[in-house]
């Protein structure tokens, strides 16, 4: 296999992990959309090669993981290269909040990074004289962030004190959870900024004729009425993708977050990863992040790349879907449904080993039945369903409960629950489901025909779920079966939905003590085993 | 890569521990973990799950992932309720190791992360009442009950308390102490806890006393939005706890917006209290060449994982506070120098 990895972006981020992958033998190919910085690679070996495509998009991604054909625009021009392996770290666009704050940009509105440049630019200072007072408006209506905080107040500390301006803060909450940043923040009030910050309440901005702010607000520490006259007013920005950022999560089929970029908050995908193997987002593609995150991004999209190329054997022996061509209708169900992108349309669809992780999202939303994985057909699961002997001893009524756990949560709360000594139903017998998505009609009715006189389906959490939408498609399975219990005239409460964490080892005694107790009233199911 | 025999130490069985001891295991590297405490986990372990309907991104659901992947990897070692007694530096490094039971042994190896961790600060010098007032207690108590019984009843009567005050950076951005930084988790820990409280008790009434609400998750302002409707949040640090006669808890405060102090009254009193350097520091900064900064945390030059001293590196809440997910990253940036350093 080529150990050749694409890097699109041009940032710091984008330069470090090209020159680490470098430094480990591994091939990289650099996709910048613009003219981008002159990448001096210092790692450039001759075992590796390295290539920077200037000015190029990528436009069209084939295959999977270890074998991604990727077709780039490049001036107009096709080009198309092989890899194993895709990291976004394309660079974050950032949207002055002038609109926000009901202003204009002019010689007296600038954005926070007009006046980064001007305060990086020697001589450029002096636009700054004859003016005394500068106010920054940060996080007024929408919460910032520290990388924001960061910037103003080194910015309003060298006005300050090189500058000898006065500078005012105005602010709601001062974000200052990063690093080094509460010592910042010390350091620009002994200079003489000035904070101002509001809790409920907004300062009124109008803009006059001259181009200039007028501010008047009711400071909440003093009680007093303040107006001020700025000669410049700064307003904050708001870090976002860029176009094309979104436009690669769409090329690359990677889940986005709501604000679009390429990851989403799924704690599962920590640090780099998405929902598709091989594509991994670090760095300013990834979040609104610090510089310092950015290199712990390009650290850890490194270590996967390398863990991709040395990994001798694969970290557990999982099930992999497989399909039967010849029953399958080509509904692409599967194809829209697989949360990792590990179907491939052929004539017909096929399973990518390599990506598919055996989540069995696809085996149970198949309307043909077509897609099996070893383990979780109807008779498999029907031959795990058995009545622990606890139920037919005595003569007080124990009732026999099937519980449906996703392996990665309720499963482990339930080993949790043991170990920490909880109660649990005597009569209860735990389904290990690789993702609560792959519960099918058949298991939950082969569990009604061995006898259950209750069901329980365990899901995690949404947006907790490995498989991104597996405990939703989960519960639309079991609404179905509640409309046809409640259609057929048999009681739906023997079956329930739940949502728990791997740490619940309480919660997960509470809710299958609390359906037992609830099965207890409702009495033994009129389904005879066998039956 | 030629992992042959190369091996590496992890000091420190929390989070980032778990996390660089699996990433370096994985690539085939022989770890040896040591952990002080008869169990792995360090204080994530504890964190309760603060979902409501849905996850909320805390990640205490990560450190379960992680300690089923340590115990399921046969290249890592750990070495439980035990601590570096002595470290001697000749190209490798030989460490002795001492047990709770008296008991040493010492073994070679190549390189050394230190992930012991933070201390949480202790409130006890606070006007707060802690420890001596059985209903004031600390966010860590509180996820430790979370964790415990979905319900939160008070210590002293067992009871569901009416009213709740949190009060934030307690031990945090505090000049006073010289703790000049924000503890980072403290605003995302207890609002998630005040959520998940007032979705399952909606007749608690929850009030957070606080300084600066700190940016946290992605969708912070969704979230916070919806937080701002359930929690009652006053900025102002509190001045002094009292107890009632009748077991309650008089809080005063200065209000700001009215221009007076003002007393009020609650039935449980949590403390958000803030990340300080670890107390076990000191013994390894006598032991290794490693250097702290201002604030009493690892240093490390260039802000790289690699300390002071070559071949031993740090990750984690030894460098400063730190969330579970950056924790982890920071584990994966030692993990990666440590591959650098090993040539590997």
């Amino acid at each position: 296999m080529q150990r050749r990895t694409l890097i699109i972006g041009s940032g710091t981020c984008a330069r470090n992990m090209a020159e680490d992958l470098l430094s480990l033998d591994i091939e990289i190919i650099v996709a910048v959309k613009d003219e981008g910085p002159d990448f001096s690679l210092s790692n450039h070996t001759q075992h590796a090669s390295a290539e920077v495509l200037k000015h190029t998009r990528l436009v069209k991604c084939r295959g999977s993981v270890g074998d991604f054909t990727v077709f780039m625009d490049q001036k107009g021009e096709t080009v198309e290269r092989n890899v194993s392996n895709i990291i976004i770290a394309e660079e974050d666009t950032r949207e002055p909040n002038f609109a926000l704050y009901g202003l204009a940009p002019s010689s007296h509105i600038i954005s926070s990074s007009q006046l980064k440049d001007l305060l990086n630019s020697p001589g450029e200072g002096a636009l700054l004289s004859g003016e005394e007072t500068i106010v920054f408006l940060s996080g007024i209506l929408d919460e910032s962030n520290p990388v924001i905080t960061k910037e103003i107040m080194l910015c309003s500390l060298r006005l300050q004190s090189e500058f000898k301006k006065q500078i005012y803060i105005l602010t709601k909450n001062l974000k200052v959870a990063g690093d080094g940043l509460e010592v910042l923040y010390r350091k620009t009030k002994d200079a003489g900024v000035v904070y101002f910050k509001f809790a409920d309440a907004s300062p009124s901005i109008e803009q006059n004729r001259n181009g200039r702010a007028h501010i008047a607000f009711n400071d909440e520490v003093t009680n007093q009425q303040f107006r001020l006259t700025s000669g410049i007013t700064v307003v904050d920005e708001t870090i976002k993708p860029s176009d094309y950022l979104s436009e690669l999560s769409k090329i690359l089929r990677v889940d986005r977050d709501n604000a679009g970029f390429a990851q989403t908050g799924n704690v599962h995908r920590i640090r780099v990863l998405t929902n598709r193997k091989g594509v991994l987002a670090a760095g300013p593609g990834r979040a609104v992040q610090s510089a310092e995150e950015h290199m712990a991004d390009a650290s850890n999209a490194v270590l996967r790349v390398l863990e991709f190329f040395e990994q001798e054997e694969p970290e557990a022996i999982i099930n992999k879907a497989e399909i039967n061509r010849s029953k399958c209708v080509r509904c692409l169900t599967c194809y829209r449904r697989c949360p990792y992108q590990a179907i491939q349309l052929d004539t017909k669809p096929v399973v990518v080993q390599e990506a598919c992780e055996g989540c069995g999202i696809c085996t149970a939303e198949c309307p043909k039945g077509t897609i099996t994985i070893k383990g979780l057909s109807g008779s498999e699961i029907s031959d795990q369903i058995i009545k622990p002997d606890s139920v037919n001893s005595g003569k007080i009524f124990v009732p026999f409960i099937v519980a449906f756990c996703c392996r990665r949560s309720a499963a482990r709360a339930w080993e949790l629950a043991i170990e920490a000594g909880h109660n649990l139903p005597p009569g209860l017998r735990i389904i290990e489901l690789p993702c609560a998505g792959s519960i099918s009609y058949d298991h939950i009715f082969a569990a009604f025909k061995k006898g259950a006189d209750g069901i329980m389906v365990i899901t995690c959490h949404e947006g907790n779920c490995h498989s991104e939408k597996g405990n939703i498609f989960a519960r639309q399975r079991a609404d179905m079966v509640f409309e046809f219990l409640t259609q057929m005239g048999f009681e739906k409460e023997r079956l329930i939905i739940k949502s728990l964490a791997a740490n619940m080892a309480m919660e997960f005694s509470e809710i299958t003590s609390g359906f037992e107790k609830q099965i207890i009233d409702l009495g033994a199911s009129r389904i005879k085993p066998g039956g | 890569m030629n992992v042959n025999g190369k091996s590496v130490f992890v000091v420190g069985g929390g989070i980032a521990g778990l996390s660089a001891a699996l990433e370096l295991a994985r690539l085939g590297v022989g770890v040896e973990l040591v952990e002080k405490e008869d169990v792995l986990g360090g204080h994530t372990r504890q964190f309760t799950c603060k979902a409501t309907d849905k996850c909320v991104r805390c990640g205490a659901c990560i450190v379960e992932e992680k300690l089923k992947g340590v115990s399921d990897n046969p290249g890592i070692k750990v070495h439980l309720g035990s601590h570096m007694e002595k470290v001697e530096s000749s190209g490798r490094f030989v460490v002795s190791l001492a047990d709770n039971k008296g008991s040493s042994h010492s073994c070679e190896t190549d390189a050394i992360i230190i992930t012991s961790g933070f201390s949480p600060f202790n409130p006890a010098g606070k006007p707060y009442g802690y420890s001596r007032f059985d209903n004031v207690i600390t966010n860590l108590d509180l996820e430790r009950l979370l964790r415990k019984q979905s319900l939160v009843t008070r210590p002293s009567d067992d009871k569901a308390p009416e009213k709740i005050a949190f009060i934030q950076c307690v031990g945090s951005r505090d000049a006073k102490l010289n703790h000049l930084w924000c503890s980072k988790v403290c605003c995302g820990s207890a609002l998630r806890m005040a959520s998940l409280i007032r979705s399952r008790q909606s007749e608690t009434g929850v009030t957070l006393f606080y300084m600066d609400v700190q940016t946290f998750g992605r969708d912070f302002q969704r979230f916070f939005n919806k937080v701002k409707n359930d929690v009652r949040m006053i900025r102002a640090i509190p001045g002094d706890v009292f107890k009632t006669e009748d077991d309650r808890l008089r809080l005063t405060y200065f209000d700001s917006a009215a221009s007076e102090p003002r007393e009020e009254i609650f039935d449980l009193i949590v403390l958000s209290v803030g990340l300080t350097p670890g107390t076990d520091l000191a013994r390894l900064v006598a032991q290794l060449n490693i250097e702290l900064s201002d604030s009493g945390f690892v240093s490390t030059p260039e802000k790289g994982s690699g300390t002071h001293e070559d071949g031993v590196f740090a990750a984690g809440t030894v460098l400063g506070p730190m969330s579970i997910a950056e924790s982890v990253a920071s584990a994966g940036k030692a993990a990666r120098d440590v591959v650098e350093y090993l040539k590997i």
